[in-house]
């Protein structure tokens, strides 16, 4: 099992390494001076020389990536050209906040997807089966920030239930927290369940079918015991390494539900940074983002290892 | 044409004619066509069957609710919102076939040639196809549109380049099975060239589930292009398009719900013809899975 490990990490680090050059490259798309469409619209001289000497644009393009990666491993990402803050800093403030909205996403999605997936495939070609069928194909089909529009319309806009956007951190009010956060998990997390409950369905119905779960009916084991016991664990593994993997989507997901909810996390921060040509803030949570799902990647492996018994060797 | 040829068209044949009748038993399948085909005309007609001009702004007519003259109401500017959904269509429907069409034309060569040849070429075009992989397909798109510039041109491109990866796994790996069949060792035999085998051998036979995976990123790029809109990072307005129009609806939900809510309905409607479309190919054209 170890060996398989590392033979993915064998993979993931070259990878991460071949993300890092195409973020670098993102730079080399701008047309005209780099360090001018880096120093934002203000254009400041002395911002501008300052940015050319740190990534070295008068020096040939491996140089420049050197020195670029150099930076990064020691945790430098550069300077916000917008807050003027450090892009790390700004990184490690906005990471938590996209992780909990993520977390409360992926509960709901687990707790909505993996048991009407159960129940589907218990109930094959009854109408509770097309009814969860519908609603896989509508978490495909419905864009999020519509979902999310539509909600804010409902339950803020006309009942006043929950708050229609901002963000409470828990330091604060817990309560108040859980409210901001209740409609963008919902939305987030909405599509991710439709996604876990086919794919639980179907894991479901192949397990119901092996040979264990008929013997275990032929000894008289009731059929509560039979999905719980036998045919559940068994159809899970897969549904825990796919659920591991949708965990890093969620990040990618976040960018809509924070633009539309307001939420200050990790996914408006590149949206913030497109607009005011923060450059240096896109390249960071492109970069965070891919090394975040090659991690989620990693631990979907170890989690399929140490669930399948025929890995545990 | 050599025998291994021959053999080679027969078996794409085939397959293609008994998909064919399988598609036309999938009922669901059925629904996505004709759905996708009603906004395609939509599409094209725009012009000649929307009621008003999607663009001019009538003062006298800001934010109307749903009535005889507006059947879908009207917006900030005074714009009929039917009128301007019609319109969204051609923004969505050509980001969709454009950006897939990128996708397909670059991802399908390297993924063949990645199948085909294996070793280090197949190692090189993984990796790369990995990497793409790693940054989840909206971010890429945004941090792509971001550096080449909001417009729906650029959209379409970053679109394109985010979905390539797909092509490329889904190619080589069809490729990867392809390469095990009798038909290319006899055309190896043969003295075949690797282009003409790659072409006129391997290419017809990994089509099918290129086409059905074309079809099901139609509707991941029709939501891409709705959402880099939205962000503003696609077609800019006034020109209309659906994720723009939500966009601008948001800022007036107490006022005009009638705004947000049919955009929307209009990019469900694609995306489920689109998967539903896609679900049934599958079917169809890979009935193993």
């Amino acid at each position: 099992m170890m060996r398989l490990l590392l033979r993915r990490l064998g993979i993931a680090l070259p990878t991460l390494l071949l993300v890092s050059m195409m973020v670098f490259g993102l730079q080399k798309l701008l047309p005209g001076d780099p360090a001018l469409a880096l120093a934002g619209e203000e254009r400041n001289p002395e911002v501008v020389e300052y940015l050319r000497a740190k990534y070295h644009f008068n020096d040939p393009i491996p140089v420049q990536y050197a020195a670029w990666l150099r930076d990064l491993l020691r945790g430098d990402f550069g300077t916000s050209i917008r807050t003027r803050l450090s892009i790390g800093t700004m990184l490690a403030e906005k990471l938590p906040v996209t992780l909990e909205l993520a977390v409360l996403s992926m509960l709901i999605a687990v707790l909505v997807g993996v048991p009407t997936g159960i129940v589907a495939a218990l109930r094959r070609g009854t109408w509770i089966d097309y009814g969860t069928s519908i609603f896989g194909l509508a978490g495909l089909s419905i864009p999020s920030f519509w979902l999310g529009i539509m909600l804010i319309l409902g339950l803020s806009v006309h009942l006043g239930w929950l708050p229609a956007g901002g963000f409470v951190p828990p330091s604060q009010s817990l309560w108040g927290n859980l409210q901001s956060m209740l409609m963008p998990a919902f939305v987030l997390g909405i599509g991710t369940a439709a996604i876990l409950m086919r794919h639980t369905r179907g894991a479901m119905i192949a397990a119901l079918k092996q040979d264990y779960v008929r013997t275990a009916r032929a000894k008289g084991v009731t059929q509560w015991k039979i999905v719980v016991r036998h045919a559940l664990p068994n159809a899970l593994i897969p549904v825990v390494t796919l659920a591991t993997l949708q965990f890093g989507e969620l990040l990618a997901g976040a960018v809509l539900t924070e633009q539309v909810f307001s939420i200050p996390g990790f996914g408006k921060m590149i949206v913030d940074g497109v607009f005011s040509r923060d450059y240096a803030v896109v390249q960071a949570v492109v970069l965070v983002t891919a090394a975040f799902f090659l991690l989620t990647s990693l631990v979907a492996d170890a989690a399929y290892m140490v669930l399948n018994p025929k890995l545990r060797t | 044409m050599t025998l291994a040829a021959t053999l080679a068209s027969t078996d794409a044949a085939y397959k293609t004619q008994s998909g064919l009748r399988r598609l036309l038993r999938e009922p669901s399948a059925l629904i996505g066509a004709v759905i996708v085909l009603l906004f395609v005309l939509m599409a094209l007609f725009a012009p000649l069957i929307t009621p008003y001009d999607p663009i001019a702004s009538d003062w006298m007519a800001i934010r109307l609710p749903p009535n005889a003259q507006h059947w879908f109401g009207t917006d900030d500017l005074g714009r009929d919102v039917l009128s301007r959904v019609i319109f969204g269509a051609r923004a969505s429907l050509s980001a969709g076939v454009v950006s897939v069409a990128v996708a397909v034309l670059v991802g399908v060569p390297f993924g063949l040639l990645a199948g085909y040849f294996g070793r280090f070429v197949d190692t090189a075009i993984s990796r790369i196809a990995d990497a793409l992989l790693a940054c989840p397909f909206l971010v890429l798109a945004i941090a792509l549109a971001a550096f080449l510039g909001p417009s729906l041109q650029n959209a379409m491109i970053a679109i394109g380049i985010s979905a390539t990866p797909i092509f490329i796994r889904v190619a080589r790996a069809q490729t990867r099975v392809v390469c095990t069949e009798d038909y290319i060792a006899a055309a190896h035999s043969q003295g075949i060239g690797h282009l003409a085998i790659l072409t006129g051998h391997v290419l017809p036979n990994v089509l099918a589930p290129i086409i059905v995976q074309a079809t099901l990123t139609m509707a991941i790029a029709v939501l891409a292009e709705a959402s880099l809109a939205f962000l503003g990072l696609g077609q800019l307005p006034p020109a209309p398009s659906w994720g723009s129009m939500l966009d601008v609806a948001r800022q007036f939900l107490g006022e005009a719900p009638w705004m947000a809510v049919w955009p929307g309905l209009a990019i469900i409607a694609v995306v489920v013809g689109f998967n539903l479309l896609g679900d049934g190919l599958n079917d169809a054209l890979n009935p193993r899975d």
